[in-house]
């Protein structure tokens, strides 16, 4: 075998590198977990909700609100006469249970017409589709995250008299897929301005920062909901 | 009357919503789009039973397009032009909360743009911003085009900016609009590459020493004074070598297509040659180390043109001058295999130039710069010197590249796979050929092409691999297991664990012709193993790899060749 670290100095120095390099790589991590914690705590809210389930109809309604979502920041972007979107999805749940057993959504599409100063919303839910008129942002604000008779399932899917959980998330400006791959697409920049080959281990191209801020959403919020009994109701009675 | 331009998209739309049928297509479709695309893990979809909203009468109509410069307005609901509406928020036709329950009748809102403002930018020329979207004066501006959402992307791409928004506000008269880019700019001053790590060297005499440490970084300003050009530095740092590179990019040369780059090195460095027991014949006497220096100096720089030649592809032409200055013994001797063989240091003793032509294809698909998840990175390569233009060494390298990243279906793994195949005919100079530490992981890599060891590759296999220190033909054939352990949006981006395994060769001329006496059959094959396990961290700051291969490197595998080197 060959005979290394015969001098104790050069061992000694091997050593102390070896330590510093390992210390620098445990404090990276550390950053990272805690990076992490600040993260996973906002990252999930529970919001308040209301089930409504229809025996007359064998359907299930969902009541949610998320008002506080819509902050000053976003409120100020609502009138810039370009397109908002806020998307609600959920998945209903037994309680205690991941599987979901049926899923639901809405989507509010705010334009500000800027000629008319006066706000379009656009609602889509399954099945249906709304659209109004209105001059204030508390009126987009009701219509938009104030979600009231929600179709959430059906009686196919949902098991009478159980107890239920709703979680999902509100997405601001989601970004398709499709033009994800686009944007990262261009963002990308072939790190071709120097030599293919190996050994210029410097000058690796940077390649833009903020390919990796670029998420599904604008803004994103999850959210779950706490355990909760349908309250039952009846459709033709009313 | 002439229809203005309107997005595929908008065109698509009205298409649709010609018919009742058309109508419950894209509600149907709209709905579906969004569930699926909100959340694809969700295992059941709700029946589209009609709800409390469905079945009324659409109150807004759609109109088509006009090039006269008023909105698309919905006719039953919108003000009057020159009503009071326009001006203020007591709009005598729209209650504050008038509501209609409609069908799934999309409003095209459709403006003139009277042009384009940037704010907020201090030191980003507005013409830089410009450069990034394709609206200008005259143009119909439909809100809906996903050309707004991809510009501001593109912006926000650039790394100029901390935040980009887009808004549009009234224009001098009815359907004209401005389109306003608010911009926040960000510190422009990126951290491209840290490298550190321990290496083993020699000293002045050749003869071997404690480890050392050595050191690189690369720092640039991505946004030079505002014009987009990028101007970057590096240094390298080892005992006694220096390395210093300065680059320019300019992403659109004269606001053209072209991308123009340059740049300038220095190196004051140092090779180690010899396997074993080295003898030398220097202007000092005859000596015998344990290797022979070659010591060098290098001053030149490249000029380059390149070109997109599509979203994924671009070509690159660069010329390089350079100016060597080399010293090193006048005769010098060493062990390969059983025998004693002189020493080819493959550099031109004194000063030389060098002049090089170089053509680069890059093909990149990648879905990420740092931790890609799938796509191609692909790159051909050719250079020749050009030894009519004063050139000493004459020479010609072909080079081909290829990356593919697979994206596992369990838990986001990913695997790669790499290949890599050169050579290299003439005489080139030792600094631009094939060094096995540019393929083993268990040595440290050239940085800013200056070497900080002098140790010769494992010999996992045990073949006359431990002979070859710098070769005219190469190959790599790697692949790479990524495990996801982080995801974030703040400062840290992403932490993946991986593991990289591999096999290479690295070989001369004359490992082919005349292999090293000692070694027979596969063992004259110089192939050898390589491998890494580390982190690779993206974040705010730039990437970064802690790896492991380097320190691993020191463990002693078959250091031995049959001339007794290491």
């Amino acid at each position: 075998m060959v005979n290394r670290g015969s001098n104790p100095k050069s061992s000694w120095r091997f050593w102390l590198t070896a330590l510093v390099s390992l210390a620098l790589a445990m404090a990276c991590l550390l950053c990272a977990g805690r990076a992490d914690a600040e993260e996973s705590s906002s990252e999930v809210v529970t919001r308040d909700a209301h089930f409504d389930w229809d025996a007359d109809a064998g359907l299930l309604y969902l009541d949610l609100s998320f008002r506080d979502l819509i902050d000053a920041t976003l409120q100020s972007k609502l009138s810039r006469g370009l397109p908002t979107t806020i998307v609600l999805t959920a998945t209903v749940s037994h309680a205690g249970s991941t599987r979901p057993l049926s899923t639901t959504a809405q989507t509010c599409k705010v334009t500000w017409h800027v000629w008319e100063e006066a706000y379009l919303v656009e609602v889509i839910r399954p099945g249906s589709s709304r659209q109004s008129w209105t001059t204030t942002t508390e009126g987009v604000i009701r219509r938009c995250t104030e979600v009231r008779h929600l179709l959430a399932g059906d009686a196919l899917q949902i098991p009478a008299g159980v107890t239920l959980v709703a979680a999902g998330k509100i997405q601001v400006n989601p970004v398709s897929a499709e033009l994800l791959q686009k944007i990262k697409r261009w963002v990308m920049r072939p790190s071709a301005t120097g030599t293919a080959a190996p050994g210029d281990a410097l000058f690796s191209t940077f390649t833009g920062l903020f390919l990796q801020r670029i998420g599904d959403a604008e803004r994103q919020q999850k959210f779950t909901t706490r355990v909760l009994v349908p309250t039952i109701i009846h459709s033709r009675s009313q | 009357m002439q229809r203005p331009r309107g997005s595929a998209s908008s065109r698509n739309r009205r298409a649709l919503v010609s018919s009742p049928v058309g109508r419950g297509f894209e509600l149907a479709s709209a709905a579906l789009t969004l569930l699926l695309a909100a959340q694809s893990a969700f295992a059941e979809s709700v029946p589209a039973s009609p709800g409390p909203d469905s079945g009324a009468a659409p109150a807004v109509a759609t109109g088509d397009a006009s090039p006269a410069p008023e909105p698309l307005a919905p006719e039953p609901l919108a003000p009057a032009p020159g009503s009071s509406a326009a001006s203020g928020r007591d709009c005598p036709c729209l209650g504050p909360e008038l509501e209609t329950r409609a069908g799934p009748t999309p409003l095209a809102v459709r403006y003139t743009l009277e042009g384009v403002e940037v704010r907020g930018n201090t030191r980003t020329r507005a013409h830089v911003v410009l450069r990034y979207v394709p609206f200008k004066q005259g143009d119909v501006f439909d809100v809906d085009d996903p050309e707004v959402e991809l510009s501001r992307y593109r912006l926000l791409g650039t790394g100029f900016f901390r935040d980009v928004q887009f808004s549009l506000r009234k224009g001098s008269s009815r359907g004209w609009v401005v389109l306003v880019i608010d911009v926040v700019e960000r510190p422009t001053i990126v951290l491209n590459d840290v490298r550190m790590g321990i290496s083993a060297d020699a000293d002045t005499q050749g003869n071997r020493r404690p480890l050392t440490a050595y050191a690189g970084v690369d720092v640039a300003e991505t946004n030079l004074l505002g014009t987009g050009i990028t101007l970057g530095s590096a240094m390298a740092v080892a005992q006694d070598q220096l390395a210093l590179r300065v680059r320019f990019l300019d992403p659109t040369f004269l606001g053209s297509s072209w991308m123009t780059s340059g740049t300038l090195l220095y190196n004051d460095a140092r090779d180690f040659f010899g396997n074993a027991a080295v003898l030398k014949d220097d202007p000092s006497g005859n000596s015998s180390s344990e290797s022979a220096l070659v010591s060098y100096k290098r001053f030149g720089g490249s000029v380059g043109v390149g070109r997109d030649l599509s979203i994924a592809t671009q070509f690159w032409l660069n010329y390089r001058l350079e100016s060597i200055d080399a010293s090193y013994p006048l005769e010098a001797s060493h062990m390969r295999g059983f025998r004693t063989e002189p020493i080819d240091f493959d550099v031109v003793r004194g000063h030389s130039v060098l002049s090089t032509l170089r053509a680069t294809l890059d093909h990149d698909t990648r879905d990420h710069p740092f931790l890609p998840t799938r796509g191609w990175h692909a790159a051909v390569t050719a250079e020749v010197g050009l030894l009519p233009v004063a050139s000493d060494y004459e020479y010609q390298r072909i080079e081909v590249e290829a990356s593919h990243w697979w994206h596992l279906p369990w838990h986001d793994h990913v695997l790669r796979l790499e290949l890599f195949a050169g050579a290299i005919s003439g005489d080139a100079p030792f600094f631009e050929q094939y060094y096995v530490g540019d393929f083993s992981d268990f040595l440290p890599s050239r940085v800013l092409g200056v070497n900080f060891d002098r140790r010769p590759a494992p010999n996992f296999l045990n073949t006359d691999i431990v002979e070859v220190r710098y070769g005219k033909y190469a190959f790599k054939l790697a692949t790479e297991y990524r495990i996801p352990l982080f995801r974030g949006h703040r400062s840290i981006y992403g932490i993946d664990l991986f593991a990289s395994a591999g096999i290479y060769g690295v070989a001369g001329s004359r490992d082919i012709t005349s292999p090293p006496v000692g070694y027979s059959g596969w063992s004259r094959v110089p192939v050898d193993l390589t491998g890494n396990v580390g982190f690779r961290m993206d974040t705010s700051a730039g990437g970064f790899v802690f790896a492991f291969s380097n320190v691993l490197g020191f463990i002693p595998v078959r250091g031995k060749g049959p001339a007794g080197g290491q």
